[in-house]
């Protein structure tokens, strides 16, 4: 902001005297108004806590059953196969692939740090990660299961039973595989990020670029809407808020509309969770429709669309090195 | 035998009737669990507080332009924990009343209708204090890049302060104007080169999201952080505590039935033992004397003994019958207030119906109670009071404590039973020589002093009873005449209560004046039936 104000300041010294009155008031009414906060507690992104505490034998339980095919009806797909822990978290595909190679309609988010969603699924219909298993393990197009179905493969198994009982008084039941399954995912967050640890004081942590490219993430206005401990999965935004994407994408499928078939509010019409950018690194393809290969194709359609603004390859590209410092550390990642 | 199985079995029926009475009402007390609505109450405060709560962060997160929304989403979770809790206890309470069940669910929608809110408030603020960062920043890019072209420069500069003029006071007119100010701007990118066309269709286009978005946003903020959650809270809290007092105030006719029952209860087994003992002017009551330890005794004593068993036991059921009939009374009155208490009761829950139903049972239960005992098989006949006299003094031993004198004048026969008449007087001085005991006296004080004053008139029959004993405090003097109220240990409490509802059988009146310390004047007034 003090470099903004510079800036203006030469420019007004350059005008004619009608322009400088005009202008000095459009700067101090503007730029005078609030300003962001220039303390280093007060960044509108948060460190991913280290402190999480998760029931141990729930979440080696939910591993089991996270990479456990039976969970389809044919047991041919399980959760990982659409949330490759081992690299990032989904599956790098425009949209997954579910039983009986039947096409999915959206792309999958990864996993890590869902825990930190306000609400599950692009749509935000699910709001626990309890309630989000129903939507993959129930859809036709991903696991295609009858809970039934998947209680009894797992009673007849010769460990689960054990290891049922041994957590919950009731044993075996849909609420708890469930309940399992999120405590899994909700250990499955990725602390410690080289962003992490710049804003813990390390100044080392990030390069000139990368911190150049944190300055225009919030200097343009990404951080608007990507911000706390997830950078984004806090709340829901229209996609095309200045210009109109999907007129400009055509072929506008049901996923598309996005919250609106949930809430049925014009309103709501297009409007997503805004993701999380923690993995974004890793977790090409990118947006709804996975219509952006690369992390920089994603940033280009987010400044025309979102900001409607322009502006140079080099901020652009050091936004992009910032966005890759995001990912942090999980016993999980890479196995 | 056959008397004594008739009145057991009597008792028991009772007995069955009124534990059956008050297992009903025992069963309607613990339905009605006021802990619920304890527990409602504090769960809509905490949710009072936390909406509040909610309201400041949404504020501040509104005024900060880079604040995030973590803690805001934050409150999500919480929030709707307490909203569950809300409802479980609610769906545990049986017999809520529906409009409170409603006002309850009213209640829970108005907090989804904030979650909404302030949902809809986070996607519309975003892009709005984006919109508000950037405006200046895309007009000072115009004046940089349109040095030539200063007519533009100046009017997107004046657009920008008047942009920030209606967004500091949003008027439709402001808004209408500026839309086409803002529209006449846009159509001139056209004309010019791209990168200043460029700059100003981003100047135009969040100009755009300002006018279109800044009321809307205002108004969906206001809704977000408005106090209906609170008012609501204090209404509900209201009509939770409405409903928690005749909860509880139930609670408490259902124990006073309960205590009633218990009551009759005992009146039962009062009426059942009077029953039960033994019919004295038929039995030959040998073992009285056995009793006593006598190894022989002669035909006379034991004719004399069982003569004043007799009257004795005569007595004792008399005392006891006359306890029955007044306690009776007493639970047919509280029947009654029970049955007009119970018109208090909500009607719908059918709590009250329940209630008069009981204590209409209860009534019906005195009412046999008191026709039981009211079979005296006395004789009426015309009676000079002073006949009683020498039987009482001997009956409670008035001489062996005190100088007992006797003054009579003019006294009126009064048409009564000589047993009762006699009872009535013989509580009286047992009174007196119980207080005479009390106080004391031996060989260095002065002999207790009683004495017995009997004046007429041609209507009316007055009997005093003096002593000088240790009179009563005024907390006895207000308690003396209740049933089984007594100040001393090993009195049964019932002596007054019988004197004064023979009294007042007879139509006469009672009245006993005493100081603590300095004896006991008791004052009977009879209406004398033939003057003498």
């Amino acid at each position: 902001m003090t470099r903004l104000f510079a800036n203006l300041t030469r420019m007004l010294t350059r005008m004619n005297g009608t322009h400088a009155v005009v202008m000095t008031v459009v700067v101090c009414l503007w730029v005078g108004g609030p300003m962001p906060n220039a303390e280093p507690g007060a960044e509108p992104i948060k460190p991913i806590p280290t402190n999480g505490e998760y029931h141990a034998e729930k979440v080696s339980l939910g591993r089991l059953l996270f990479h456990d095919q039976r969970l389809s009806k044919d047991d041919s797909v399980s959760c990982a196969s659409c949330h490759d822990l081992a690299s990032g978290g989904d599956d790098g595909r425009r949209v997954s692939v579910g039983v009986d190679d039947a096409v999915g309609a959206i792309n999958a988010p990864t996993v890590f740090n869902a825990g930190f969603n306000f609400k599950q699924f692009w749509d935000g219909r699910a709001t626990t990660l309890e309630d989000q298993i129903d939507g993959p393990v129930q859809s036709s197009v991903e696991m295609g299961s009858l809970w039934g179905d998947v209680v009894a493969k797992l009673y007849s198994d010769d460990t689960y039973p054990a290891l049922f009982d041994a957590i919950y008084p009731d044993g075996i039941n849909r609420a708890n595989v469930k309940n399992a399954l999120a405590e899994f995912m909700r250990s499955l967050n990725t602390p410690n990020s080289r962003f992490d640890r710049w804003l813990g004081g390390d100044e080392s942590a990030l390069n000139e670029e990368e911190t150049r490219g944190y300055r225009l993430f919030k200097h343009y206005g990404c951080v608007s809407c990507h911000q706390g401990a997830a950078v984004g999965g806090n709340m829901f935004q229209v996609f095309g808020v200045l210009n109109e994407y999907f007129k400009r994408r055509g072929n506008i499928t049901e996923a598309d509309m996005g919250r609106y078939n949930v809430t049925g509010n014009e309103s709501d019409m297009h409007a997503f969770k805004v993701p999380s950018l923690r993995m974004a690194a890793h977790t090409a393809p990118y947006l709804h429709d996975g219509s952006a290969a690369t992390l920089r194709d994603a940033v280009d359609i987010m400044f025309e669309f979102q900001l409607g603004r322009e502006a140079p390859d080099e901020d652009k590209d050091a936004i992009v090195a910032f966005i890759e410092t995001l990912a942090g550390e999980s016993e999980e990642l890479w196995q | 035998m056959a008397i004594t199985s008739k009145s057991i079995l009597v008792g028991v029926v009772f007995s069955v009737a009124i534990l059956a009475a008050s297992g009903a009402l025992y069963a309607m007390v613990q339905q009605n669990d006021p802990a619920p609505y304890s527990r409602s109450i504090a769960h809509v405060r905490e949710i009072q507080q936390l909406a509040a709560e909610w309201s400041v962060e949404t504020a501040r997160v509104r005024s900060d332009p880079l604040a995030d929304y973590d803690a805001l989403v934050a409150f999500i979770p919480q929030m709707d924990a307490l909203k569950s809790d809300l409802l479980d206890t609610i769906r545990g309470i049986a017999d809520i009343p529906d409009r409170l069940a409603n006002d309850v669910s009213a209640y829970t929608s108005a907090i989804d209708a904030k979650e909404e809110r302030i949902e809809r408030f986070k996607t519309a603020n975003s892009v709005v204090r984006n919109s508000t960062r950037y405006l200046p920043l895309a007009a000072a890019n115009i004046v940089q890049d349109a040095e030539s072209d200063t007519d533009l420069a100046r009017e997107v500069g004046t657009t920008a302060n008047e942009i920030n003029d209606f967004l500091a006071a949003p008027t439709d007119a402001a808004k209408g104007r500026l839309t086409a100010v803002v529209e006449r701007l846009g159509q001139r990118a056209e004309r010019l080169p791209n990168r200043l066309a460029n700059a100003l269709t981003n100047f135009t286009s969040h100009a755009r999201v300002l006018l279109d978005r800044q009321g809307p946003t205002d108004e969906i903020f206001e809704q977000a952080t408005s106090n209906d959650i609170s008012n609501s809270s204090v209404r509900l809290i209201t009509d939770l505590g409405t409903e928690l007092s005749r909860v509880e105030q139930r609670g408490d006719w259902f124990m006073n039935g309960i205590l009633g029952a218990a009551a009759a209860l005992l009146v039962v087994w009062i009426v059942v033992a009077v029953a039960r003992r033994p019919d004295v002017s038929k039995v030959v009551h040998a073992p009285a004397g056995a009793r006593r330890g006598a190894v022989a005794v002669t035909a006379a004593q034991v004719a004399s003994v069982s003569e004043r068993e007799a009257a004795a036991s005569e007595k004792m059921l008399m005392s006891q019958r006359i306890l029955s009939e007044t306690i009776g009374q007493r639970i047919a009155a509280a029947s009654n207030g029970l049955a007009e208490s119970a018109d208090a009761l909500p009607v719908e829950n059918g709590a009250a119906d329940e209630v008069r139903r009981h204590a209409q049972e209860i009534g019906e239960l005195a009412e046999r109670l008191s026709s039981v005992s009211n079979k005296h098989d006395l004789s009426y006949d015309l009676l000079d009071i002073n006949d009683c006299i020498p039987e009482i003094i001997e009956a409670t031993g008035a001489e062996a404590v005190a100088t007992v004198t006797t003054e009579s004048a003019d006294i009126p026969e009064v048409f009564a039973s000589k047993t009762e008449i006699c009872l009535m007087l013989e509580k009286i001085l047992e009174n007196s020589v119980q207080a005479i005991q009390e106080k004391g006296f031996g060989d260095d004080n002065p002999k207790g002093e009683i004495r017995i004053t009997m004046v007429g008139d041609d209507d009316k029959a007055t009997v005093t009873v003096f002593d000088n004993g240790s009179g009563m405090g005024a907390d006895v003097r207000a308690r003396m005449f209740e049933p089984f109220y007594t100040s001393k240990d090993d009195r049964d409490g019932v002596g007054l209560t019988t004197t004064r509802h023979l009294v007042e059988k007879y139509g006469g009146t009672v009245s006993v004046s005493s100081h603590l310390g300095g004896g006991t004047v008791t004052r009977i007034e009879l209406p004398g039936m033939v003057a003498r």
